[in-house]
């Protein structure tokens, strides 16, 4: 008998230019079996005169030897705290020794006030679903 | 070493395709003009020959930008583009930007 627990992965991108391109790949561990959701944050405070930016750039993942690809959209920024913390649905199966392959597109929106890019990192949160045995009694 | 024919057979089967087709693409660009889109839908392109120093390629799967260290035989295998793909050229070019078309049946 086995069954599945809830595990979380964080893959960290560090964006130090404007309009950086950043390829992704990452390989999940052996156990892994589905990735239900998905989570976007920026890890550090950006002083940016808006309290909110709506579109900072443009996330790509593809799962499975890039033969799914649920998941193209674009990664928002805001300055305030929410306890909410939704993930957005991907439902994907993962098979085995495949890697998670894409990219994200720095928008350039993240400036302060004197119009200058601010560097920072987001923070890509996968819920993902591993395969684990009872232990034996 | 892996040749892209063997490649694209390897991707079009991991895909869930059986057949293909392929043809190659030649971008001819206008020197005035330094944005192109190509619609790639249910197809892939895969670059082939060289492109000028600060090319941004993007598409729906796949995001490129050459620096002047960027050599395609070395960098990466094979670049592999689909859905829309959109090719921005960092100043006036007139050389043939050459893709393999994989259309996938």
């Amino acid at each position: 008998m086995s069954k599945a627990s809830i595990k979380w992965k964080i893959i960290s991108i560090e964006i130090s230019e404007e309009n950086q391109i950043i390829p992704i790949d990452f390989k999940l561990a052996n156990d892994i079996v589905k990735c239900n959701g998905v989570y976007l944050s920026v890890r550090e405070f950006i002083n940016t005169p808006q309290n909110s930016i709506p579109q900072i750039g443009e996330l790509s993942l593809m799962f499975n030897a890039k033969s799914r690809h649920p998941l193209h959209f674009t990664a928002a920024y805001s300055k305030e705290l929410s306890d909410k913390k939704e993930t957005l649905k991907l439902n994907c199966d993962i098979e085995a020794n495949t890697n998670i392959a894409g990219f994200y597109i720095d928008y350039a929106q993240m400036k302060n006030e004197a119009r200058i890019f601010q560097p920072y990192t987001l923070s890509i949160y996968l819920q993902c679903y591993s395969k684990e045995k009872n232990p034996t009694k | 070493m892996q040749t892209i024919y063997t490649h694209i057979e390897k991707r079009v089967k991991e895909l869930g395709y059986s057949q293909f087709s392929v043809q190659p693409v030649v971008l001819y660009p206008v020197s005035t003009k330094l944005t192109y889109e190509i619609e790639a839908y249910n197809e892939l392109y895969f670059l082939m020959g060289e492109i000028p120093s600060g090319t941004r390629i993007t598409s729906d799967t796949e995001a490129l930008e050459t620096n002047s260290s960027f050599n395609l035989l070395k960098t990466k295998p094979f670049y592999e583009f689909s859905g829309l793909i959109e090719i921005k050229l960092p100043h006036e070019y007139t050389n043939a930007i050459e893709f393999l078309k994989v259309i996938l049946q």
